[in-house]
Parts: structure tokens; sequence; C-alpha cells
């Protein structure tokens, strides 16, 4: 206890000295912060304008300089190009162009810290020579029977033969119609950046050897996972959704089935075996490639690409914008059976030529999208798009001519909502069909 | 009886009595002097209230007790005490106004300064939304040229396109550049510049 008075004053300025310094000390921090957040903030922005812009400049390039090979590697080696973006200015980008099942994957960096990076896939809006409704290069001249309808703008190359079917459309007959010129590139790059991950367990975070089951009660940890064996992903209580993951890159050397109420968002299967997606499963903005088979049926859902040589939609399964079912090149064999309930949201391209290949559309099937089959198409349902095609088929007993049609073709309901892969050469326009930042 | 404990006995007992009497009286109220009339003279010459002042028992009541004591005893302790002080307090109180300013004169500074910062601070963060919202409008126009804009009579915006119109603009730039730059009005200063590709 201090007995006297004496120096008190001292302690007390000593104290407020204290407080004050503390105070100004605070001021100051605070301010230093306010001001780092300000100009990082700014910083932020510039990065967002500079990676946009980076995406910019790669679908300018690519659209202006067509004869140029503008993709910056595969999936397995890439190299991507630096460029300082702006006149006059600092920042640099890194810009990387790959092909993503038939869509372009371009990814760009903004290399000024804080890293802004953006990476979109892009589609191609359908160029003019393919908004036909009917594009029909064939040895034999098209017979369209009982209820079968055209309607739109139809290019053939031989007169058509009326067998109690109609036309209701601008007709150009045409001896030298082609079809529109494709290239299988975008999807033989990533069908053998599927076949190399097939082939190659270490690249995988995980490497299982036993049949795998994964339930809300057991969910999926790794992110990466490689499965020498058969993989079930499924929900058995059907009344609520479980919410499998997201960004995840399944491989299996069996089959995989997704079934029950899952839902996956984002993700990559690819199976030696056929994968199938039952009941109500959801999978959304995803790439499935089988080496054997895909079936979609029941109730279920999907959104994305769908390669393998033999797919097939069955009952109430739909597929929504945008999504494409792929076969062809490296694909030897090209099956396509679509036998579903509801309306599907798609495009349909078969490569594949000769021996049992072919594109099935039936009675109660509806599409809206575009068809570009190099194998004959069986019409008997109904599309809302546009059919190129170089002939149609369907087994009458009579072998002389088989190139008939009693489907219906309509104009697009949603003409704006088309995006094609970017397998046709003549595509002006891009269309970013998804955006992710980070 | 022996004649120690005689005298002890009502000491000790008085003591108690003292100690309690006192804590009431200052309970309900009781002003000093009449508590005082109550304290049998014996402890006030024995020294009774130097023994409750050091006590621990009674330090509480301290200065109740303080106030029984006799006009003359406490003036003679504050001219004591005075004496001892002579002059102190006035160089004492100088001193610490000679560092209370010195520490005072930067705080006040700094508070002035981070106060002109935060106005600067507020303009900075208005200037990055009009120069956001002026990039977002620009990229989304199809067709814009060069241009100036006054915005709240504190802002100046310059839009520039470098699309080589202008002598002083690259030519062949594909895809053209957009620049926004925001100044400060009144001096020009640069607040903020972005640059996209439209």
């Amino acid at each position: 206890m201090i007995k006297s008075h004496k120096g008190i004053a001292l302690i007390y300025v000593i104290a407020i000295t204290c407080i004050v310094s503390l105070l100004i000390g605070v001021m100051m921090y605070q301010y230093i912060l306010q001001r780092h957040s300000i100009r990082s903030t700014i910083q932020k922005i510039q990065n967002f304008y500079t990676a946009e812009s980076g995406i910019k400049k790669a679908l300018y390039y690519i659209k202006e300089e067509k004869g140029i090979n503008w993709r910056t590697g595969t999936s397995l080696i890439n190299e991507p190009i630096k460029d300082t973006i702006f006149w006059q200015k600092d920042d640099e980008v890194e810009i990387s162009v790959l092909d993503y099942c038939g869509y372009l994957k371009i990814k760009s960096q903004a290399k000024k810290k804080p890293l802004k990076s953006i990476e979109v896939i892009a589609a191609g809006i359908p160029p003019e020579n393919l908004k036909y409704n009917l594009i029909l290069k064939s040895s034999n001249p098209l017979i369209l029977k009982q209820g079968s309808k055209l309607k739109g703008k139809i290019r053939v190359n031989l007169e058509p033969i009326f067998q109690g079917g109609s036309i209701d459309a601008i007709l150009e007959t045409n001896p030298s119609v082609q079809l529109p010129n494709v290239e299988t590139e975008p999807f033989k790059n990533s069908i053998a950046f599927f076949r190399h991950l097939l082939s190659s367990p270490k690249e995988f975070d995980a490497e299982l050897f036993s049949p795998q089951v994964f339930s809300p009660e057991r969910p999926i940890l790794q992110k990466n996972i490689f499965v020498n064996d058969a993989v079930l992903i499924e929900n058995r209580d059907l009344d609520s959704m479980w919410h499998a993951g997201d960004n995840l890159f399944i491989a299996s050397t069996a089959e995989v089935q997704i079934s029950g109420s899952a839902m996956l968002n984002n993700i990559t299967v690819m199976a030696i075996g056929p994968i199938k997606i039952l009941d109500k499963a959801q999978v959304k903005a995803s790439t499935i490639y089988s080496e054997t088979a895909i079936e979609l049926r029941e109730q279920s859902s999907f959104s994305g690409v769908l390669i393998a040589p033999d797919i097939k939609i069955a009952e109430k399964a739909v597929l929504t914008n945008p999504s494409t079912i792929y076969c062809g090149a490296p694909l030897k064999k090209g099956t396509i059976i679509l036998d579903n309930h509801d309306i599907i949201y798609c495009n349909i391209i078969n490569l594949c030529t000769g021996g049992k290949n072919k594109i099935e559309i039936n009675e109660n099937a509806e599409i809206e999208g575009i068809i570009y089959s190099l194998v004959p198409v069986t019409l008997k349902g109904k599309l809302n798009g546009f059919l190129s095609c170089n002939g149609f088929y369907e087994d009458t007993g009579d072998t002389t001519n088989t190139n008939i049609i009693s489907g219906i073709i309509n104009p697009p309901v949603n003409p704006e909502l088309l995006s094609v892969p970017l397998i046709f050469p003549d595509i002006k326009e891009f269309k970013i069909i998804k955006w992710q930042e980070y | 009886m022996p004649k120690y404990l005689k005298s002890k006995i009502p000491k000790l007992l008085t003591t108690n009595y003292c100690l309690l009497f006192t804590r009431k009286a200052r309970f309900i109220g009781l002003s000093s002097s009449v508590v005082a009339r109550f304290i049998p003279p014996f402890y006030k010459r024995a020294g009774f209230i130097g023994h409750c002042l050091i006590s621990p028992l009674t330090k509480d009541f301290g200065v109740g007790i303080n106030q029984t004591t006799t006009r003359s005893d406490s003036t003679r302790a504050v001219n004591k005490n005075l004496r001892q002080h002579n002059g102190f307090s006035l160089i004492e109180i100088l001193i610490a106004l000679v560092i209370l300013s010195v520490v005072l004169l930067p705080f006040l500074s700094t508070i002035s300064y981070r106060l002109s910062k935060e106005r600067e601070n507020d303009e900075m963060i208005k200037a990055i939304e009009i120069a956001k919202s002026k990039m977002e409008e620009v990229l989304l126009l199809p067709e814009i040229k060069d241009s100036e804009e006054i915005i709240e009579n504190k802002f100046l915006i310059k839009i520039k396109i470098l699309d080589g119109d202008k002598h002083d603009e690259p030519v062949n730039l594909k895809p053209i550049e957009a620049r926004i730059t925001v100044l400060r009005l009144k001096d020009k200063v640069k607040l903020i510049e972005l640059s996209a590709l439209k």
C-alpha cells in the first residue's frame, strides 16, 4: 500500500500515456487495415476483369483464327499461355484451353495477388448451316408415312414421296446437299483422357479393391476414387433426397449404379462396365463415360454429357439442358435408343457408321435439341429441333427402300436455349454453359 | 481479581461495543457528533481511534470512526501533512501537464489525420462502386465511345475505348479494351482505374 501520495501524478501520466499510445496504435492499425483492404478490393476487382478478359481473348481467337490449333494441350499435358492482356499495363493472365467432352474448358487466371481464376465451359450456338429442321442426304428418296409431319425448313437431295405424311415447311431439294462438316477431335481427346485414367489408378486419391456401396450411412469421403470393382451409390429412402457429393471423380473397372434418391453435382464417372442411373437419382452438370453402355431409367434425371457405345434412355428418365449424348470415334459402336415418356432436352450425336449402329426414337419419345447422325435414324416419336442424317430406317419388310419416317419434326420451342458441342467447324458464336470462379 | 484484569475486562468489552455502535450508527445515518457522544472518554484519550485505523477489523469503518475525532486533532494532522508536501502539487501538476501535452499532441494530430484518411477511404469506396458499375455498363453496351462524366460533383469518370481510332491508341487491338478511370474532381487525382476486354 502506498503510504504517501508523492509521485502519484507521474503514475497517472504514465497510465494516460499508455492508454493514449494504445489508442493511437489501434487507430493506426485500423487505418492500415482499412487501406490494405481497399487496395486489395481494387486489385480483386481488376483481377476479376483480367481473368474474364482472358476468357474473352481465348474465345475471340478461337472464333476468328480457325486455322490455328488454339488448344493449349490435352487434359494430360497442358501448357497454358501467359499474356499481358492490357495495353501498357502489367496485369498478367494465364490461359488454358482444353477439350472437354465436345465442349471447351477455358481457364483463365489473373496472376497478380490475390489470385483470381475463372473456369468456363463453352458450347457453340448452332451455326446457320445446321439450322434446318431436316437435312437429309440419302441415296433413296424419303418416304413420309401416315402420321408423319415435318415443319420448318427442310433440305433434301431427292424429292420426298408422300404416303400419308405431310410437309408444312420450306422444302429445298438440291442433289448436292451435304451434311454439315464435323470434327471428332474434341471428343477424341476427352475419351483418350478417360481411357488413360481407367488404366492409371495412381492418378486417384484412393484405390479400392472390393465392391463399394455408398449411401447416407456410408458417404463418399474422397473426391477421387478408383475402384477395382463395382460401385453402387444409393439412397434407399426414396422420400428424402441425399446429396451424395459434388466435384467427384469416380472410376470403376466394373459397373456403376446410381439409384434411389441420390443427388450428385458436377461429377465425372467412368467405367469399363455399364453405368446405370435409376429410380429418382439426379445427376447434374456431369460427365458419364462407359466403355460398355449407359442406361437411364425410371424417374432419374441427368444433365451433362453421356459417352458410350450403347446408350438407352427409358421410362420417365429426363435429360435437361445442356446435355449431349455421343457415340462416335474412337468408339467403334454406336447405338442410341430413346424410349422415354417425358420430353428430354439434349443433343444426340452418332458418328459411327455401318453395322448395327443406329439412333432409335420410339413412339412415346419427345426430344428438343439437335440430332446429327451418320447412321440411319428411326424416328417414330417427336423431335423439336434440327436433324441432320443420311437416312431413316423403318423395318417394313420391303428392302428396296427403308428410308421411311413416321414421326414428327417441329421447330424448337425454345431455340435460344440450344447449344451444340464444338464439333461443327462453322460455329461462329459461343455460349457459356458453366461458369465457375475461385 | 488481579489489578491488571480489572483494568482489561471493561476495556475489551467496551471496544466491541464501540465498534458495533459505530457500525450501526453509520448504518442508520446518525451524525458524527452524535456518535462521538456515545463513545466513552477513556477510549478517546487512550487512542482508540488510532487503534481502529490500523486494525484490519475496523478499517472499513475508519472514516466513520475518524469523524469522532476532535477538531484540534484533525487540524494538527493536516497542517503536518501540508508542511511535508509544501509546493509539491504545483510542480507535479506542471510536469504532468507537460507530459500530457507531449502525449496528447500527436494523439490529436493522429485523430485529425485519421479523420481525413477516413474521408479518403469513403471516397475510395465510392469511387470503386462507380468504376465497377460503369465498367459493367460499358461491357454490356454494344457500342460505346470515349467519354467523360461528372458524378455527384465529386468524381470525374473517363471512359476510354482502345479500338485504334486515335493516334495514341494501339492499332489492331482485338478484342477492344475498355478503360475506366475515376478521378477526384477538385484536384484531378486518379482514384481508381479498371481495364477489361470488351
